[in-house]
């Protein structure tokens, strides 16, 4: 049996049949179709309520109503303003987070691939050291010494994703630069950086894309997790992870809404870009389209 | 080929030298001497690791980090390969020599329809200005090679193995090449296909006056498809004339074997003789004389002294003492 066929038996056993075809076949609409509404929400839920985000006129710890859908916190703002702006917030960093990370890593591993021997072993000796400590522990680290700001947070967590998309760049490249695809390339006078530019570069996408989808999983739940601890996005800015830990303490005397809704936006927003990603590398590869 | 001026590459005394970990250097093709006139095919034959690729991949420069063209002269189309710098090496290749080797989808970009390969090769090559569309150019290619225009906007999955091989040699003439180097072009195909793109080098050379060079071990092949031929043996040429000369009167004892082990239709399928031994690997290669000799019935003394190739007949001329 092919290890693809036996994938899917397995994966037959394990997951119902609907689920699994709906997460092979509808994976990516279901994924937009989230981010979609989760996106209009960050955009015009603030515009649509009209209520501000960090005022405290109404009512200390109020349960979820009709005139407050998700409650209000400690002291007295809407949870579900607060959650809509908090949500614009963590996709705009995690987005630049994401850009950052994966056009840097893209252009080392491109580099360091394709250039081989000495210098690829500088760089992929680099990029060991720094992936021996996990992402969370590095950027954490990297923000702190370089001070506790959001700018720093996003380049910190940035440099902290960087080697994995370096890693996986060159391997991919390495794989690519043995191509007959390459020599025959060569041998009818393509300039190397063409070569790169439009042999190499454009067939790391279909992973590039897959991992870039990751990077925005990932960067939305370390976003949140340091300013859960406090580095980063400080209060009373709304972010998922900062109301998170405001709400926290509230939870064992029975007022779970001011960290509960936050955390299930972070679960969506996470989930949704992990269907996109699966979804994307499926689509964006020619050779499965069918 | 006789005169000078029709004659397009010249191989004289080529040597190259590889560097290897694990048996150390040798010279894994050495005093390879050929040359290729306009219009003409010539084959190249020998079995796995005599040279016949390093060769090829010597011509146009591209040879593997360990191995280096130790000495010789290389010309093609009057200019000297071995000392031309980058930027003229990359107009060479291409302008003058297209190479296409065996698993042709390997060659061709996946994500890239045929139409985009064809019009940047040919855009590299200043084929592609503005008096013909993208579109126009790259069909007019595909025709050449014979096929439908559809093919221009199919991505390289989408085709057979066969139809593989056309769109890469419509794609590696589209630099137009006076030369074109097939390494193995149709291992892997069946013989319908092969012989359907024998059929078509073959028209491309009367229509567009392209010299081919085929390297293979499939004698059947260059009978059929070569004017001339050199026969290689670890790293040495020890045979090259015409098709005719080399097949009908093989003067060197490994030609000779070579053409007894095919089994005919006639014979007793028995009777085709395998050679005894194998071919020396490369920390096993004799310093001077004859790379054969231990194989060889005729052996004497002498082979392991220094000696060069000898004319027994116009045009055909062989690596062996038995001819002195």
């Amino acid at each position: 049996m092919s290890i693809a066929a036996e994938i899917r038996v397995r994966r037959r056993v394990i997951v119902p049949s609907w689920a699994s075809g709906l997460a092979r076949e509808h994976g990516l609409t279901v994924g937009v179709g989230i981010l979609v509404l989760l996106v209009l929400a960050a955009l015009l839920g603030p515009l649509a309520s009209g209520d501000s985000a960090t005022s405290t006129s109404y009512g200390n710890l109020a349960a979820p109503s009709a005139a407050h859908l998700f409650g209000t916190d400690d002291v007295g703002r809407d949870v579900l303003v607060r959650v809509f702006h908090a949500i614009r917030l963590d996709l705009l960093l995690a987005l630049v987070i994401c850009g950052l990370a994966t056009v840097a890593g893209a252009v080392i591993g491109l580099f360091s691939g394709f250039a081989g021997g000495f210098v690829d072993l500088v760089v992929m000796r680099l990029v060991d050291i720094m992936m021996s400590i996990p992402v969370f522990i590095l950027a954490l680290i990297t923000a702190v010494v370089l001070g506790n700001d959001e700018q720093t947070m996003v380049l910190a967590i940035a440099f902290a994703y960087t080697p994995v998309a370096v890693r996986v760049v060159r391997s991919q490249v390495l794989s690519l630069r043995e191509l007959p695809m390459v020599e025959t390339s060569r041998a009818i006078g393509t300039p190397a950086w063409r070569i790169v530019l439009w042999h190499i570069l454009p067939n790391t996408y279909s992973v590039l894309i897959a991992q870039s989808t990751l990077f925005l999983a990932w960067a939305i739940l370390d976003t949140a997790a340091m300013s859960f601890l406090g580095v980063g996005v400080h209060p009373p800015t709304p972010e998922l992870g900062a109301m998170i830990s405001e709400g926290s303490q509230y939870i064992v005397s029975g007022q779970w809404w001011v960290s509960v809704f936050p955390g299930i936006f972070i679960a969506l927003l996470v989930i949704s870009f992990n269907l996109v990603g699966d979804g994307l590398r499926d689509y964006l590869d020619p050779r499965s389209r069918r | 080929m006789s005169e000078a001026a029709a004659e397009l590459l010249r191989v004289r005394g080529l040597t190259v030298a590889l560097e290897t970990r694990r048996r150390g250097a040798g010279r894994v093709v050495e005093g390879v001497t050929f040359e290729i006139g306009r219009g003409e095919s010539f084959g190249l034959v020998g079995e796995s690791g005599s040279g016949k690729s390093m060769t090829a991949l010597a011509i146009v420069r591209l040879l593997p980090d360990a191995a280096r063209a130790e000495a010789g002269q290389i010309t093609l189309g009057g200019r000297d390969v071995l000392g031309l710098d980058d930027d003229e090496m990359r107009e060479l290749r291409g302008g003058q020599v297209g190479m296409i080797f065996q698993q042709a989808r390997a060659s061709l970009n996946p994500l890239m329809r045929i139409e985009d390969q064809i019009v940047r090769v040919a855009a590299l090559h200043g084929r592609a200005n503005g008096r013909r569309t993208r579109g126009t150019l790259a069909r007019e290619q595909l025709r050449e090679v014979g096929l439908p225009s559809r093919v221009a906007r199919s991505y390289p999955h989408q085709l057979s193995g066969g139809m593989a091989q056309r769109a890469l040699i419509a794609i590696v003439l589209a630099a137009r090449p006076k030369l074109l180097i097939a390494d193995e072009p149709t291992t892997g195909l069946d013989v319908t296909t092969e012989a359907e793109i024998y059929d078509l080098l073959r028209s491309l050379r009367a229509e567009l006056g392209l010299s081919l060079l085929l390297i293979t071990h499939d004698l059947a092949l260059v009978a059929q498809n070569c004017d001339r031929v050199a026969v290689m043996h670890a790293g040495h040429v020890v045979e090259t004339g015409a098709v005719d000369q080399v097949f009908e009167r093989p003067l060197h004892p490994y030609t000779q074997a070579l053409l007894n082990s095919v089994p005919t239709l006639e014979g007793d399928a028995n009777e085709a003789l395998a050679l005894e031994g194998r071919a020396p690997k490369l920390d096993e290669l004799p310093q001077h004389g004859c790379r054969f000799v231990e194989r060889c019935p005729h052996r004497m003394p002498k082979c392991s002294d220094p000696f060069g190739m000898v004319e027994p007949e116009p045009g055909h001329r062989v690596l062996c003492r038995l001819y002195d």
